[in-house]
């Protein structure tokens, strides 16, 4: 049992859970009891399936050593990509992009239940492996409108980026936006903050 | 685990601090309370911002006054029913990613945009 398996689910990484609860099926292990985890009705066994390697070993090595070790990583490295059906053009992601392997690409079925829906090709079968970044639009709405206009117009616009980015199946590049949003909406928040709590108190002063 | 239960608790604390919300907005005059914070962007600059009236239009609409809440911001009070739907996508959007697509197509947030903008100009004009 490796301790990675103990970590909460995470919506990027649905395709390696995925991959690993083929390999393990475990009925009374905790991760199964998770609500996105129960969801997906996996077969125990699909023979097209490549079995991913084990890496227990290396694990234990590793953790001796003190040093650092990805099992998660490994395992996406060892795995050979999946079936391309007829029809369909591979997807290359962009360079440095890290990709995501799915247990068996012919049954789309056997995806987690929150990409719902069979993937036709192409983009729409990418985008609905990988759900949109957050673009934080109402966020920003509310920090243009109630806090600062000009930061929040950045932070607008920024989200803007994520969506035409993630259209465009730059997913890394609309995460990296998605991450700039965030920034600039939290600064305009605080800057919101700052300004009213200096002038609140002069107004009351004053008059 | 403290995700998973800071997920269920926030629900709950979404509703009880609208209610809080609503309750203060309800008793209290926004024009006529010294403590309700004013905009520093009026203020300073004797322009409306965009979101200036928002406080004057809750407690309107709070009391069925739609004519004073459509004169206090107009925008606001259109836009909350979209802004509800963002929200809506946004706290699905692993769960219902189509919606969220949608929702957040690039066209539909340029609007937003260039809908607050040209709000902001027209008010002032």
């Amino acid at each position: 049992m490796n301790p990675n398996n103990n970590e909460m689910p995470n919506p990027e990484n649905a395709g390696n859970q995925n991959l690993r609860n083929n390999e393990s099926p475990l009925p009374g292990c905790p991760e199964n009891e998770t609500p996105e985890s129960e969801a997906p009705e996996n077969e125990t066994h699909i023979p097209e399936a490549p079995e991913a390697p084990d890496f227990s070993n290396e694990e234990r090595w590793a953790e001796t050593l003190h040093m650092r070790f990805d099992a998660e990583e490994a395992r996406r490295a060892a795995t050979p990509p999946p079936y391309q059906p007829e029809g369909t053009e591979p997807q290359i992601p962009p360079y440095g992009q890290p990709q995501q392997y799915y247990s068996d690409p012919q049954r789309p079925d056997s995806e987690p239940s929150m990409y719902y829906g069979a993937p036709q090709s192409g983009v729409e079968a990418s985008q609905q492996r990988q759900p949109m970044p957050p673009t934080y639009l109402v966020w920003a709405i509310i920090a243009t409108i109630c806090c600062c206009l000009p930061s929040g117009i950045v932070a607008i616009v920024f989200s803007a980026n994520v969506s035409s980015k993630y259209y465009a199946r730059d997913f890394e590049g609309a995460r990296r936006a998605s991450r700039r949003a965030q920034w600039w909406i939290i600064i305009s928040i605080v800057v919101g903050i700052i300004v009213n709590s200096l002038y609140v108190p002069l107004t009351l002063l004053l008059p | 685990m403290s995700r998973l239960s800071v997920r269920s608790i926030a629900p709950a604390a979404l509703v009880l601090g609208a209610l809080a919300c609503a309750a203060l907005y309800f008793f209290i005059d926004p024009l006529s309370s010294k403590w309700i914070p004013k905009c520093v962007f009026h203020s300073v600059t004797g322009w409306d911002c965009p979101g200036c009236g928002s406080q004057r239009m809750l407690h309107a609409l709070l009391h069925g006054d739609l004519k004073g809440a459509w004169n206090a911001n107009a925008f606001i009070l259109i836009a909350s029913p979209l802004l509800a739907l963002m929200a809506f996508s946004a706290s699905f959007r692993t769960r219902l990613p189509r919606l969220y697509r949608i929702v957040n197509s690039v066209p539909v947030i340029i609007a937003v945009g260039v809908a607050i903008l040209v709000w902001t100009l027209a008010r002032n004009l």
